[in-house]
């Protein structure tokens, strides 16, 4: 082994481990961005991964079409191959209507906010090992994207973008333990902290703490982002599902399940720009 | 390169980008309660028990850096550590064990334990120690367990591969 750790090889890889260090560390450290390499093979996996979004969207939306007209292709099976091509079209014509509907809701959005900026992105990858389901969009500065943007759709907030690249960025959830949001309940305005940890991320909630005890916070209320921080006011978040006392007895705390379905999540909006932005950053700090 | 050689290398790039594709696609995925397989991780793990050095550095190196574009991690962090586990994986095998399939279990066992550990430490260390031991043992231990077992299948995979 001592000879490898002299050979010309072993001073080959440690140069270019080097390099890679360096250049990782100092693109993380300057402002979140991605390290060229990393930048360059989202770039060229870009298109790929595209695709095998498209492919999936396709097949998912295929077989739902299909399971639902079984019966017919059993009955008639001389008009397969028509109502095959009736089955495309209505596959087409409902991811058609649900993109509307996507856009129709976002102007509902609009329409209340007049300040919010969009840019619309598509999930194109999906970390099945981080717990806090984060993910990564088909933007990127290309597309006047920032970090600490918030990423949300029409049933609420997703999260926020923590790491960009020219044409990806990756989105961090509001269930992970790195992001501390000011929340509100929207029935009473008691407001608190709203932050993800390891064990409430499995069941898909996050938690509303630092809620004065005499707050009148129940279960069902909505939970809304207060403006602190990097999100603006006024996004729905989730509803309140259990009350309890925190370690000390000085304050109590409310899980709350998010409206949003982060393990189904296909579209989402990233606002770019909104009144009293550049708040807080994402740690609350 | 020999024409088996090459044989072998496309072979490995197309499982590679397979078994990428499976990991990251997000519409289905091969979790089974709260385990989650790694993988090419265990991939990087047989190819590194199977291959020279440089080989193996450089294969940590490239599946690290498309797995940080790909994946929620951040800063590099598959860059850096795959290139580690891959060239110290090659050298155990070269120096200390056995090439067999005891030792790719092993290996891949012990190689996901410290991933895994690394990865709770640098990414969700804003939790409380006792959640990140609990995350420990409810998730990682399981996906440690399933990485292992796709790396015995992969290394019986490899052995065939090569043989081509």
């Amino acid at each position: 082994m001592r000879f490898f750790f002299r050979s010309r090889q072993f001073k080959t890889i440690l140069s270019v481990f080097l390099v890679v260090v360096i250049l990782a560390l100092a693109f993380g450290f300057a402002g979140s961005r991605m390290a060229p390499f990393t930048d360059i093979a989202g770039i060229i996996t870009a298109p790929f991964r595209n695709l095998s979004t498209a492919v999936n969207n396709g097949i998912k939306d295929f077989i739902s079409t299909y399971k639902g007209g079984n019966d017919l292709m059993v009955t008639n099976t001389e008009l397969s191959d028509e109502l095959n091509e009736l089955r495309k079209k209505s596959a087409e014509y409902d991811e058609m209507k649900s993109e509307n509907e996507f856009y129709k809701n976002y102007l509902g959005i609009k329409e209340k906010n007049e300040d919010f900026t969009f840019c619309p992105a598509t999930v194109i990858s999906r970390d099945t090992t981080d717990p806090f389901y984060g993910f990564t969009i088909n933007k990127g500065l290309a597309s006047e994207l920032k970090v600490n943007d918030p990423v949300i759709t029409d049933e609420g907030l997703v999260g926020f973008i923590s790491e960009i690249g020219s044409t990806t960025a990756k989105v961090t959830t509001i269930l992970s333990s790195n992001l501390t949001l000011g929340a509100l309940d929207s029935r009473t305005a008691d407001s608190g902290i709203l932050k993800g940890n390891l064990q409430l991320a499995q069941k898909g909630m996050c938690r509303f703490s630092n809620l004065a005890r005499s707050s009148s916070i129940a279960i069902g209320d909505y939970v809304v982002t207060s403006g602190e921080g990097i999100f603006p006011d006024g996004l729905l978040v989730g509803s309140i599902k259990s009350i309890g006392n925190d370690d000390y007895n000085y304050s109590i705390y409310a899980d709350v399940v998010p409206f949003v379905d982060f393990s189904s999540i296909r579209k989402v909006m990233v606002i770019t720009s909104f009144e009293g932005q550049g708040g807080l950053n994402p740690a609350g700090e | 390169m020999d024409t088996s050689k090459k044989k072998s290398f496309f072979i490995n790039v197309f499982i590679a980008l397979f078994l990428i594709f499976v990991q990251y696609n997000g519409y289905f995925s091969l979790k089974i309660g709260n385990a989650v397989p790694f993988l090419p991780f265990a991939f990087i793990i047989i190819i590194s028990m199977l291959s020279s050095e440089i080989y193996s550095a450089f294969t940590g190196l490239v599946m690290g850096i498309i797995i940080d574009a790909i994946s929620s991690t951040s800063f590099g962090f598959n860059s850096i550590i795959f290139p580690v586990i891959c060239l110290s994986v090659t050298l155990l095998v070269h120096y200390l064990f056995n090439n067999n399939i005891l030792a790719s279990l092993v290996l891949s066992g012990a190689y996901s334990v410290i991933y895994f550990a690394i990865r709770i430490v640098l990414f969700y260390s804003k939790s409380s120690i006792s959640e990140m031991f609990s995350y420990f043992w409810s998730t990682t231990i399981p996906s440690v367990i399933y990485t292992t077992v796709i790396a015995f299948l992969l290394y019986i995979f490899e052995k065939k591969v090569i043989k081509l």
